[in-house]
């Protein structure tokens, strides 16, 4: 009997995950992100202090009332941001799941059938993936209009290619493995192959793209956001009140250098998540 | 060689056909009618049918498309229903201005990203490497809008270093072109250390070294050599992002480049425009990663191998694989 303590998949990627100090700061980010969106209605009053105008407020100073101070409509930027927050986490969790939920049945049909089916359905992969995501959101939006449900389904869109491409390499390198053949001979059918066998084998990439998108995600709608073709004022997202405070960013700098600092460190957070994870899940760096 | 690039600029052409295929459908079949979104909300009805007409919105999706792409390949990328005038015209006139931003967005960050990444693959876990990988973490995540914010306020606003509009000198191009290049060097650093490192480690490294060549001579001669080929492709892939920044840096520093245009043309619904700079984009980024497919060849003598045409190689059919090691 051996006395080395033996640890599950889950749990030994996990304690790897756990000595990564960078990653550990990653997730602390986002949960007090986390937090602040899913309690900001307990705390704050939605209306009265994130749109309500209020212009003998304005342009005060970082103060305990107002930590970060107050933008030109005398409207709290702690809370504005608190609630943008609660934007970029909606975007960015609907984006990685709309583009692992399409990506992997796209991808996992493409894979699993070939031939003519593999070949239309990645030629037209490659047609989105040709166009830079930025471009095709830009597009998508211009066709939909503005507006939280359409930029989430231009983001989500955009990034369906990356995760087809992912599952069918996977789908590809393992269909004819004995273990799916041991599968199909005790009687299972494509279906439960696909979602029972294969893709629990892409699983850890996929997670590893799915954190990654988060953070592309957050940004592209704040840059769309920012350049009008987003969510627009008097709505708190990060990337439009960025467009707002440039025009007085000469006077207030508060008003460009919050917000942004709030982008930067929610990309920040989900970045280093992502390369933890990577590394976490890559066998070759156990010990 | 040649023949090589003659491939490949033909195979762009199914690609480009797909590509404003899927954008001019995207832009078409949605609701929301160009006309009225030029005429306004309460134009009359007689002015705005008039307008269709004009723009021809009442053919069948097809029947426009099919006239859109032929034209295209006649060199007539129709006219844009925002201003009336060839839309071409406009691309070539806002065409330079992006090109600038972006190549030298990534020139910039091959020129810093590539000796960074090497300094700090060679002297792993030094004060300069953790320095690396910390700017480089931080640069990843930095919004590339709010860096120019940043810039503008700091260096035109505050310090009146650079010219705050207008394009009239290269003074006004080189805060839009820092700012893009600030999360492609992040990557080149990342991509750049990783490879070298791998590379550091290999038995030939070791062989030089027992030899007593010199450390820069193995540096450059045998470590970057042989990890170079990552690092050319980070910067290829590079450019599609960084066509994708262009249109948030122009709108920062005003420059009159291909994305305000696009931006500009996005709200009226544009069409010929909008699927016109698409194409623009698309054929730009094609012949990039054609430059840099024929740089590998010249980096890596076994890539060579891909572009000897078939006859040469029926010349020596026993031995194909030698050609390899």
């Amino acid at each position: 009997m051996s006395n080395v303590k033996r640890r599950s998949q889950f749990s030994s990627v996990l304690h790897r995950f756990a000595k990564n100090k960078l990653a550990v700061v990653g997730v602390i980010i986002f949960f007090v992100m986390a937090f602040g969106a899913l309690t900001a209605d307990i705390f704050f009053d939605y209306k009265l202090q994130a749109l309500d105008q209020n212009a003998k407020d304005k342009f005060l100073p970082p103060s305990r009332e107002h930590i970060f101070g107050t933008d030109h409509y005398g409207r709290d930027l702690f809370v504005r941001i608190v609630y943008g927050g609660r934007i970029s986490l909606i975007v960015g969790f609907f984006t990685a799941g709309f583009g692992l939920i399409f990506g992997t049945i796209i991808g996992a049909s493409a894979g699993y059938f070939g031939g003519k089916v593999d070949n239309i359905l990645m030629r037209i992969m490659d047609i989105f993936l040709a166009i830079p995501a930025m471009l095709l959101a830009i597009c998508i939006v211009a066709a939909l209009g503005g507006g939280l449900f359409n930029l989430l389904l231009a983001n989500g869109i955009a990034n369906v290619p990356r995760y087809s491409r992912i599952v069918r390499g996977h789908v590809m390198g393992l269909k004819n493995s004995e273990f799916i053949e041991a599968a199909r001979a005790s009687g299972a059918n494509d279906k439960r192959i696909i979602f029972k066998h294969i893709i629990p084998n892409a699983l850890g990439q996929l997670i590893v793209q799915a954190t990654l998108t988060m953070a592309m995600a957050i940004l592209s709608v704040a840059s769309l956001s920012f350049v009008g073709l987003g969510i627009n004022p008097p709505t708190p997202e990060w990337g439009s009140m960025l467009s707002t405070g440039k025009e007085f960013m000469r006077t207030h700098p508060n008003q460009i250098v919050i917000p942004g600092l709030a982008i930067m460190m929610a990309v920040l957070s989900f970045n280093l998540i992502g390369d933890g994870l990577r590394d976490a899940l890559d066998p070759r760096l156990k010990n | 060689m040649f023949k090589f690039i003659l491939k490949r600029l033909l195979l762009m052409i199914p690609v480009i056909i797909g590509i404003s295929f899927v954008i001019f459908a995207i832009v078409s079949l949605t609701p929301g009618d160009p006309a009225q979104l030029i005429l306004g909300a309460d134009a009359d009805p007689v002015l705005l049918q008039a307008k269709r007409e004009e723009f021809g919105l009442n053919d069948n999706f097809f029947m426009r498309y099919i006239k859109y792409i032929t034209g295209v390949f006649r060199g007539d990328f129709g006219k844009s229903y925002r201003t009336g005038l060839p839309v071409l015209g406009e691309l070539l006139l806002r065409l330079p201005h992006t090109t600038i931003i972006a190549l030298g967005g990534i020139g910039l960050s091959v020129v810093v990203g590539v000796p960074l990444g090497m300094i700090s693959a060679i002297k792993q876990y030094s004060f300069i490497d953790y320095f690396a990988r910390t700017l480089a973490l931080l640069l990843t995540a930095i919004p590339v809008f709010w860096l120019g914010l940043l810039m503008l306020l700091f260096f035109v606003l505050k310090l009146r270093w650079f010219p705050a509009t207008g394009t009239g000198s290269w003074r006004n191009y080189v805060l839009p072109v820092v700012a893009l290049a600030a999360s492609a060097t992040a990557t080149q650093t990342r991509t750049t250390r990783s490879a070298m490192l791998e590379a550091i480690r290999q038995d030939y490294v070791r062989t030089a070294r027992a030899k007593g060549i010199s450390e820069p001579k193995i540096m450059f001669k045998h470590v970057l050599k042989n990890s170079i080929l990552p690092v050319i492709t980070i910067a290829g892939m590079n450019v599609g992002v960084q066509m994708g920044g262009t249109v948030v840096i122009e709108n920062v520093f005003n420059i009159p480049g291909m994305g305000n245009m696009l931006i500009n043309s996005v709200r009226v619904k544009d069409i010929p425009m909008i699927v016109s700079t698409i194409i623009m984009v698309a054929f730009f980024i094609g012949v990039m990663n054609l430059i840099v497919d024929i740089i590998y060849t010249f980096v890596d003598p076994r890539l060579k191998t891909q572009y000897v045409t078939v006859k040469k190689k029926k010349d020596q059919p026993l031995i194909p694989a030698q050609e390899k090691i």
